[in-house]
């Protein structure tokens, strides 16, 4: 059953999957397209530093790629489930969690694609550039860090998609609301309470989800390719 | 026949003056168009200056509205401002905020400056603060400091923002005197300082010297902060200044001939060309390679091409090329000696401007400075950047979270048809 899942979530997502492998291939090239040495020049210090502050405009872009990958995978996983109100997968003779964890599997497995893609291209960027003293590249650690953060991105919209529609809208309207009218009520308690004056209830609840042990660590922190 | 000779002669200044006054008629227009067509640039330009000198009147206007109406206030006593004492500073606020700008100023001098004594500057300048969308008017005499934030913002932003104004103000403080150490590392040594950043830039510097500091060389460390550089004439102190030209070409010839020592020490021959290879001011006067620039562009080529090492030394001292690690770098030794000093440091580091970097960093950590050079090496290694030394855990912690929703997908409410 797993292969089945496999060959549909593919068949689906395939146009999408191809184009963020491309992305994901892409990306590090872009990163170091006008870094390195010119031919005939010696590295320069001020060049090795200037290198690590050109490779810090584009580390956004890297967690920002693996959420979208991630996010792609899962709600495309549900798609059809959601169309069809689930009849194909209730009338299956497998209890619900098996049919979700296998579909979840098939996930996994296509998320690895991008994740080589990068890693593909983490390599070629690395090999075509000529690193001063003191300067490495770290290819292989930024494509695990990527395939980390797709499956994680992956696991929570597809933990929301696997839900009712209701459930999803329900979710998202908690999350938006808890923090639009939490910061509405943390001003509204700091003209009496001085604590809510020092402390931002949401701020802190958003940084600690971005922060270990929070679930959105992975998003955070170096995502250089090249660095010391 | 004297006529038939004398008339033509005669004719001929006629038509010389007419074509003189044509000419002159010419150039009379001429002459008029371009002064007209001046009038109207100037007329142009100060039309476009008209907006700015009515935003400036506009804002003096207000200034004036505001000022009295705090005088109004203040002699109806109507008080909306107040002023309180922290450490060495005098805070105004408004009168709703004075407490919250004590707690604050409080707590950000306790936590980076509690080991002043006594600064000058600090004692002079008066900061105004309001951390308020509705700004009360709060007039100062000069050396004040506006401290002013919009409400929405976190208070840990307004602490920053207020240890920025003082660090300011200290910085100020290190350069009134003039001494050596403010020249050694211009900058403030209380500014926040990304360690991380240091070591990165150290690391990549391509020097000897400074791969030598890092393997463990205090020395090397001291040398490529510059501490033992020979300083310029030029940016000798005041009482140096009052020399006879022969005295001054004997100190720059001294100067040249200890910096080409310096830089043998902090760079390999490799390195000294690749500096020059790489210095954009010396590529352009080898591009330029004539007249004045000759003698330049031909020691650039004796230096790139040649590899005479001579060469690219008397072309880097001309250019100025000082010690690997710049002030950027320095701040952050004579941040690290002023917490060693502990209380009293940032009096003792000001105290001497005579003093060299070496004497007064001592003198303000109360270490030798081969002890204070080994602790802030051993600071800038413990911040080396961890780019991915930290994977296994935070994988770890990946998978955790991915399991949990995980679950949370098998568990999820229950489909239903229709």
């Amino acid at each position: 059953m797993y292969k089945s899942m496999l060959f549909l979530h593919w068949k689906q997502i395939r146009p999408a999957l191809a184009l963020t492998v491309v992305a994901a291939f892409a990306l590090p090239l872009l990163m170091v397209s006008n870094l390195g040495t010119p031919p005939g020049m010696d590295a320069m210090s001020l060049e090795a530093y200037r290198i690590v502050g050109g490779v810090e405009e584009w580390l956004y872009f890297f967690p920002l790629l693996a959420l979208a990958i991630g996010v792609t995978l899962a709600l495309s996983s549900w798609n059809w489930d959601h169309q069809l109100n689930h009849v194909y997968a209730l009338s299956l003779p497998v209890t619900r969690w098996e049919y979700t964890l296998q579909k979840l599997l098939a996930g996994m497995t296509l998320a690895l694609i991008p994740a080589a893609g990068l890693w593909l291209g983490a390599h070629l960027a690395a090999a075509s550039i000529e690193l001063p003293e003191g300067l490495h590249a770290y290819p292989n650690e930024l494509a695990v860090r990527f395939s980390f953060a797709i499956l994680l991105s992956y696991a929570v919209l597809f933990s929301m998609a696997a839900g009712t529609t209701k459930t999803t809208v329900k979710i998202l309207g908690t999350v938006l609301g808890l923090v639009f009218f939490g910061v509405m009520a943390n001003d509204y308690l700091a003209t009496y309470y001085p604590y809510f004056d020092r402390v931002q209830i949401v701020v802190e609840v958003f940084e600690w989800m971005m922060q270990a042990p929070g679930p959105f660590e992975v998003f955070t922190g170096n995502w250089s390719l090249i660095d010391v | 026949m004297l006529l038939a000779i004398a008339l033509p002669a005669m004719a001929k200044p006629a038509e010389a003056r007419a074509q003189q006054r044509k000419v002159a008629s010419v150039t009379q227009e001429q002459s008029r168009e371009s002064t007209a067509r001046m009038v109207a640039d100037l007329r142009a330009r100060l039309d476009s200056l008209a907006p700015l000198l009515n935003e400036a009147e506009e804002r003096l206007r207000q200034r004036e509205i505001r000022d009295q109406r705090a005088a109004r206030d203040a002699a109806a006593g109507i008080a909306t401002v107040d002023t309180v004492r922290v450490a060495l500073m005098t805070i105004i606020a408004p009168i709703e905020q004075i407490e919250l700008a004590e707690e604050l100023f409080t707590e950000v001098w306790t936590e980076y400056y509690s080991n002043i004594e006594a600064s000058n500057l600090l004692e002079q300048t008066v900061y105004t603060f309001q951390w308020s969308d509705d700004r009360v008017p709060i007039h100062v005499e000069d050396g004040s400091n506006h401290l002013t934030f919009d409400r929405w913002m976190r208070r840990s932003r307004v602490a920053t923002g207020v240890r920025e104004a003082i660090a300011k103000t200290l910085e100020f403080d290190l350069k009134s005197t003039s001494s050596r150490v403010s020249y050694w590392a211009f900058g403030s040594p209380y500014r926040e300082h990304d360690y991380r950043d240091t070591y990165r830039f150290i690391a990549t510097t391509r020097a000897r010297v400074t791969r030598n500091c890092l393997a463990g060389d205090a020395a090397a460390c001291g040398s490529a902060l510059g501490l033992d550089a020979p300083v310029t004439p030029s940016f000798g102190l005041r009482s140096e200044r009052d020399r006879s030209p022969d005295e001054w070409r004997a100190l720059e010839e001294e100067y040249r001939a200890r910096q080409a020592e310096s830089l043998a020490a902090w760079y390999t021959p490799e390195e000294r060309r690749a500096l020059v290879a790489g210095n954009h001011m010396l590529v352009d006067l080898w591009n330029r390679s004539s007249g004045a620039n000759a003698r330049w562009a031909a020691r650039w080529g004796d230096c790139v091409e040649e590899h005479v090492t001579d060469a690219c030394d008397a072309l880097l001292v001309e250019v100025g090329g000082g010690a690997p690690l710049p002030g950027q770098i320095r701040e952050t030794v004579v941040a690290y000696a002023l917490e060693r000093g502990g209380r009293g440091a940032w009096s003792r580091l000001l105290d001497d401007p005579e003093a060299s970097p070496i004497e007064a960093l001592e003198y303000a950590s109360a270490l030798p400075i081969d002890e204070l050079l080994t602790g802030w090496r051993a600071l800038i290694i413990s911040n080396r950047p961890e780019t991915y030394s930290a994977m296994v855990p935070r994988g770890a912690l990946a998978v955790l979270w991915f399991l949990f929703f995980s679950f949370l997908a098998t568990r999820s409410t229950r489909w239903r048809l229709g």
